[in-house]
């Protein structure tokens, strides 16, 4: 089927009225949770999921997608007016969009904010469409030491690239598959941690646990400290006060396209996703500014590269998630989540056994940046009086949500037990800077790397030479020793340098 | 005294690798009756075993090299702790009333126990609130099919 064939299939899903609306609903959720600082996508795609338990699968993960971009939208209006980066990865354009809507500048920060966001969405999709068939193809050949390898090499970079040390992540991600371990084996179908309880037979249910992990633990959060003051710069004209002027386009134009290309590179690397990219996107502009002391203080540039790459990176996450069936980042492991729910496992063979859906969610994310590129603009100011309601009354919002969706999966109280365990495990967690995207991915993980993991041993007749002999497994492999053991080789290489440097003794 | 308190805090920051630690002895103990197999046919206990031993690994390196604690983003309340506490308290008792009292007066008093535990809620509108989400809530799941506890209202 021709690329042309294959959007037309595509846009012929999205379109039905029914995913259109939920195309709507879910870029509005999402600029709605970009906007509100005490409320991440992750959390929001968690307490979603049961919602989606009734609807057809291609509608449930176009709204979970729509959920996704659409945050990074939102994500940069706060950051502009209030300073108050809604999402981490909006976190660099407060640093520039600030300092231009001090200046008087907030519309064509806010302006080049959404269409760069929109440019970049638009590229990173042609990308994910021109990428993701050819990489589906290729990854059919995979066998299970490729699988096994390409597993360790996700979580590891993921324990790479996360918060705290990377031996606490680590630790996290083995949390994470030990969890996964937990009812019958994949293979022989033996009971394993069930400690005789009837309902841990069909293993932990991943709703009550992620709807724990980052809903409750942010209801803790936001109820244990205390909401800072927002600071906020004077009022917005009308729409034409959006639009950029030709200096402002001409500086942008380039900052938007190296951003996009950036964030579709480092988007497709698991674990890196639109915080990373939208850091690297800055410093490279930065450092190739024939002005960098124009960044801080306004550069606009500073608002185009980091707000395309962001946009651009949560197109490309979606490469390795369809393709591979392997989550790039936390969301991404949410919605394998929901494809799981909907007993749809994603990888190279998605695209031949499903291909309207493939397509259609794809196509979906075309007419979501076009709603909202349209929503974002007229309704800025609606976002930031949101933007400004106190924790107060969200927090109520998230806790009952949480409640009445970890009830929902089998209509059973034990299920919010569950969850309000989870929620209180991934409080403390955080608080001693022990990363739960590791865990979140171990546990989605686990069980597709126990069974490749024991076929390549039979295949092999446990020699675990198979890893290392086949080419891909082998690189794959090489490179996630290479992630573990960088932190080592970087202390012992930090513990001799100022041994050289010292200045002999008299 | 400063030393013996810094020195309780360092443990503190540790306390929690060495759960991990415990925890992955403790799963490698109960993972040791499972069927272990061979190298060559690996049975069900295999598997779990190398994750056990990876997490005790790793956590053990995490104990060995805690580091301090980064500051946090937001200023933590006066009463934080108690404030959390008395959050999953509430909702321990959420849990246990559930099914015998039902949906709506449980809720309706957990939303008015977090907008006035919050402080920043008046008594009046915390309780037109908690009565009315608590209401909307059981119009909206009930309709997207979710067999909401009627308890001792009936419906």
């Amino acid at each position: 089927m021709s690329i042309l064939h294959s959007l037309a299939l595509g846009f012929s899903v999205s379109l039905e009225p029914m995913n259109l609306a939920y195309c709507f609903v879910g870029v509005l959720l999402g600029t709605l949770v970009g906007v509100l600082p005490g409320l991440g996508s992750a959390a929001t795609i968690a307490l979603l999921l049961p919602v989606t338990y009734s609807m057809s699968p291609t509608s449930a993960l176009i709204m979970l997608s729509g959920i996704w971009y659409g945050s990074m939208y939102g994500g940069s209006t706060t950051s502009i007016l209030l300073r108050v980066p809604g999402e981490s990865a909006s976190v660099m354009t407060c640093i520039d969009g600030f300092e231009m809507a001090r200046r008087g500048r907030a519309g064509a920060a806010l302006g080049i904010a959404a269409f760069g966001s929109f440019i970049a969405g638009t590229l990173g999709l042609v990308g994910l469409i021109l990428l993701a068939p050819p990489l589906a193809e290729f990854a059919l050949d995979f066998g299970p030491p490729e699988y096994f390898a390409l597993t360790l090499l996700g979580l590891t970079l993921v324990s790479y690239l996360g918060s705290g040390t990377v031996p606490k992540a680590l630790a996290m991600a083995a949390l994470g598959l030990l969890l996964g371990t937990v009812g019958l084996d994949p293979v022989r179908s033996q009971e394993r941690f069930t400690f005789g309880i009837l309902t841990l037979q069909g293993g932990l249910d991943m709703v009550p646990m992620v709807m724990g992990l980052f809903g409750m633990s942010q209801v803790l959060h936001l109820v244990q400290t205390r909401s800072a003051p927002v600071e906020s710069v004077g009022q917005l004209g009308g729409l034409l006060s959006l639009l950029p002027n030709r200096r402002e386009w001409r500086d942008a134009g380039g900052a938007i396209g190296r951003g996009s290309l950036i964030g579709f590179l480092v988007g497709i690397l698991p674990g890196a996703g639109g915080t990373i990219s939208s850091y690297v996107a800055y410093a490279i502009e930065k450092r190739r500014s024939a002005h960098p002391e124009r960044f801080g203080c306004g550069a606009i540039e500073g608002v185009a590269a980091p707000e395309s790459a962001n946009n651009a990176a949560t197109a490309s996450g979606f490469i390795p998630l369809l393709t591979l069936g392997l989550p790039a980042n936390v969301v991404m492991a949410l919605m394998l989540g929901a494809f799981m729910l909907h007993g749809i496992i994603p990888g190279p063979t998605l695209l031949m056994q499903k291909p309207d859906m493939f397509w259609g969610v794809i196509t979906s994310m075309f007419i979501g940046n076009l709603m909202l590129l349209v929503l974002n603009l007229p309704l800025i100011g609606v976002f930031v009086r949101l933007a400004r309601m106190p924790t107060a009354y969200l927090v109520p919002v998230i806790a009952v949500a949480c409640v009445v969706g970890a009830y929902s999966v089998n209509n059973n109280p034990v299920d919010i037990l569950m969850m309000l365990g989870f929620g209180v495990f991934g409080f403390y967690a955080e608080r001693f800077r022990f990363s739960l995207a590791p865990l979140v991915l171990g546990f989605v993980l686990g069980p597709l790397m126990e069974t490749s993991l024991r076929q390549s041993l039979i295949i092999s007749e446990g020699s675990f030479e198979i890893f290392v002999s086949r080419p891909i497994s082998g690189v794959l492999l090489g490179l996630a020793l290479l992630m573990v053991a960088l932190p080592v080789l970087r202390r012992i290489v930090g513990q001799r340098a100022p041994r050289r440097a010292a200045p002999p003794l008299a | 005294m400063a030393s013996v308190l810094s020195a309780w805090r360092r443990l503190g920051r540790r306390l929690p690798s060495a759960a991990l630690v415990a925890l992955g002895l403790a799963a490698l103990y109960k993972g040791s009756s499972l069927p272990f197999g061979t190298v060559r046919e690996p049975d069900s206990g295999f598997y779990p075993s190398l994750i056990c031993v990876a997490l005790i690994v790793f956590a053990a390196v995490s104990f060995a090299s805690a580091e301090a604690p980064s500051p946090p983003e937001d200023a933590p309340h006066p009463r934080g702790t108690l404030r959390v506490w008395v959050v999953v308290v509430a909702l321990g008792a959420y849990v246990w009333a559930l099914v015998p009292v039902g949906f709506l007066l449980c809720t309706a008093a957990l939303i008015f126990i977090l907008l006035r535990g919050m402080g920043a809620v008046a008594w009046l509108p915390s309780l037109v609130l908690a009565v009315l989400g608590a209401a909307a809530c059981y119009g909206l799941f009930t309709r997207l099919g979710v067999p909401l506890p009627a308890g001792i209202l009936g419906f």
